[in-house]
């Protein structure tokens, strides 16, 4: 299995209201991570297997940018935390024939779960993911779940730290030792999300400093950055916008430290994109240019 | 594995705070009856109880209706809007409740949110004509715009005379055209906030809709002889059989196809 791992720099993350953007700005990012799941719809077969019809529309604009930009692959639909009736072999090799079309210079998925089942054939879908209990027994389904993804798909497989707004009680592990424990059990990659990472610590009232050194830096292969908002008294992991300057910070303390780092990704869902204008994203994306450059280059 | 039962138990507190509410008023060792029958260990049981009292479970909750809602704004949006009258809200809530989420797939939640819609204006459980009319148009312009079809630059050259005659016109796939009595510039999102209106023209009009380029969908409206035409244009019928039932002329269709929203030629 493939573990190679390339060097890519500044990376946008794709979504709809952006298809125009990558267009006209391609200078403005080094590489793209595109959702796959936004490119197809999902249906059950006859037979209750999976099918993924996909969006000519989508496919052609992302053979365009794959023809100029390298893509990384970070999926929605996995539901890898699913006890039961959510974590999907027919999803998966969708992703592994996607994998081939498109060669992502590496997969990630959220450690989380959000599908469930409901009727025959068919699963219920929050639509948000839901954090594991971080014991041994969800470590032990979870390595199984990255060993097929691993064996289906040959690209690096990355997990992403979850953001969470309520606390577990009596966990077993803390997340970055569970985090640690998945990644050498599994040989998985770790995306880490810094904005994610600094909203758990605001609203949980931990150091991310602390969290850090807690976490095998050597397993970072992506970080995420994005911004957020309050609401009643919580700070949202809400990709509304602007990177907090907490977050600028703590991406120029993790930088140094990260000797397998392949490329930081900013994050703004589609629907801020149309409101808040280009000018926003441009500049976020020259600023994170700027401090990657500041850390000797593309990482 | 009794992390599937917890897993089934936390989502139904997320989406429900009526029964996180039920759970935080239990003493610690009950469940709400909705629980019976899970398998749960003692911890689980305690972690869903520590939950049910959480504040955070709020932003779970509103997080997991945001995405929801978004599905629905984003393929469907006026009708979206439409459903915000006082009247109407009340079915977003019965479809959340009778249809639990089964997939962040926007376009197959618009499918489905429409059918549960359409089935309930079709029985006459919902009697509600410019809904009914702006729920349909919508409907088209969203599956119109993922089909990737565009209308050809050069539309295909008509035959003449006989040829004429004897050709059975269709509508181009790249166009939808569907009876609808408002006016066709509130389906554009910019056309400012939608009210419908509580009754509709007794008479006939028309919507065109027609696919530009992939994904950028145009709604216009049509004199009633031009949607007549391209209403009845299947391929079913000739344009001599379909001008004598309709009345109008063969230059209509030579019209049409010219504009390129009918195809004479033979079909592919």
């Amino acid at each position: 299995m493939s573990q190679r791992r390339a060097r890519l720099g500044v990376g946008l993350s794709y979504q709809g209201s952006l298809r125009e953007f990558v267009r006209e700005h391609l200078e403005a990012y080094d590489f793209l991570e595109v959702i796959p799941d936004i490119f197809w719809t999902e249906e059950h077969g006859p037979d209750g297997a999976l099918r993924f019809r996909e969006n000519p529309e989508g496919l052609r604009l992302l053979d365009w940018v794959a023809a100029r930009r390298p893509l990384v692959a970070h999926s929605v639909g996995m539901s890898l935390g699913s006890a039961e009736g959510g974590f999907s072999p027919d999803y998966v090799a969708q992703l592994a024939r996607w994998q081939r079309r498109y060669h992502f210079a590496w997969l990630s998925e959220h450690l989380s779960f959000t599908r469930l089942p409901h009727g025959p054939g068919e699963h219920m879908d929050l639509g948000v993911m839901l954090p594991v209990p971080y014991d041994e027994d969800t470590l032990e389904l979870l390595a199984g779940r990255v060993a097929q993804v691993r064996q289906a798909v040959d690209a690096p497989f990355l997990l992403e730290n979850n953001v969470f707004y309520y606390q577990l009680p009596e966990q077993e592990l803390s997340e970055p030792a569970f985090l640690k424990r998945l990644g050498e059990r599994t040989g998985s990659g770790l995306l880490l999300d810094l904005h994610n990472l600094h909203t758990n610590a605001r609203n949980h009232g931990f150091s991310p400093l602390d969290f850090l050194e807690a976490l095998d830096l050597s397993q970072v292969v992506e970080l995420h950055i994005a911004g957020g908002y309050e609401w009643e008294g919580f700070y949202l992991d809400a990709h509304s916008g602007a990177c907090p300057e907490p977050v600028w910070e703590l991406l120029e303390q993790v930088l140094p430290r990260l000797p397998n780092l392949g490329g930081v990704v900013f994050e703004m869902f589609g629907n801020y994109a149309p409101l808040l204008g280009t000018d926003i994203l441009l500049g976020e994306l020259r600023r994170l240019r700027g401090v990657l450059e500041r850390h000797g280059g593309r990482p | 594995m009794s992390l599937a039962g917890f897993q089934r138990a936390l989502s139904a507190l997320v989406m429900s705070p009526a029964l996180r509410a039920e759970m935080a008023a239990l003493p610690e060792q009950e469940l709400p009856a909705r629980f019976v029958g899970l398998e749960l260990t003692e911890r689980e049981r305690r972690r869903l109880h520590a939950l049910a009292r959480d504040a955070g479970m709020k932003v779970t909750t509103l997080l997991h209706r945001a995405n929801r809602l978004s599905m629905l704004t984003n393929t469907l949006p006026r009708t979206s809007e439409a459903m915000a009258h006082p009247k109407l809200q009340p079915l977003v809530q019965r479809y959340w409740r009778e249809h639990p989420p089964t997939s962040v797939m926007y376009v197959r939640e618009a499918r489905r949110f429409a059918g549960f819609l359409l089935g309930l204006l079709r029985s006459g459980e919902l009697v509600h004509p410019p809904l009914a009319e702006l729920l349909e148009a919508e409907l088209a312009l969203l599956e119109l715009g993922k089909s990737g079809l565009a209308m050809p630059a050069a539309p295909e050259v008509p035959p003449e005379g006989a040829a004429l005659e004897q050709a059975r016109p269709r509508l181009g796939p790249w166009c939808h055209v569907l009876p609808f009595r408002m006016e066709p510039r509130m389906l554009l999102r910019s056309g400012g906030a939608i009210t419908l209106p509580e009754n509709l023209p007794d008479e006939e009009r028309y919507l065109l809709l027609t696919s530009v380029s992939p994904g950028q969908v145009v709604p216009s409206g049509l004199e009633v002889m031009r949607g007549r035409v391209l209403r009845a244009s299947t391929g079913e019928h000739s344009v001599a059989w379909l001008r004598a039932e309709l009345g109008c002329p063969s230059s209509l269709f030579l019209e049409l196809a010219r504009e390129g929203l009918l195809l004479l030629g033979p079909a592919q």
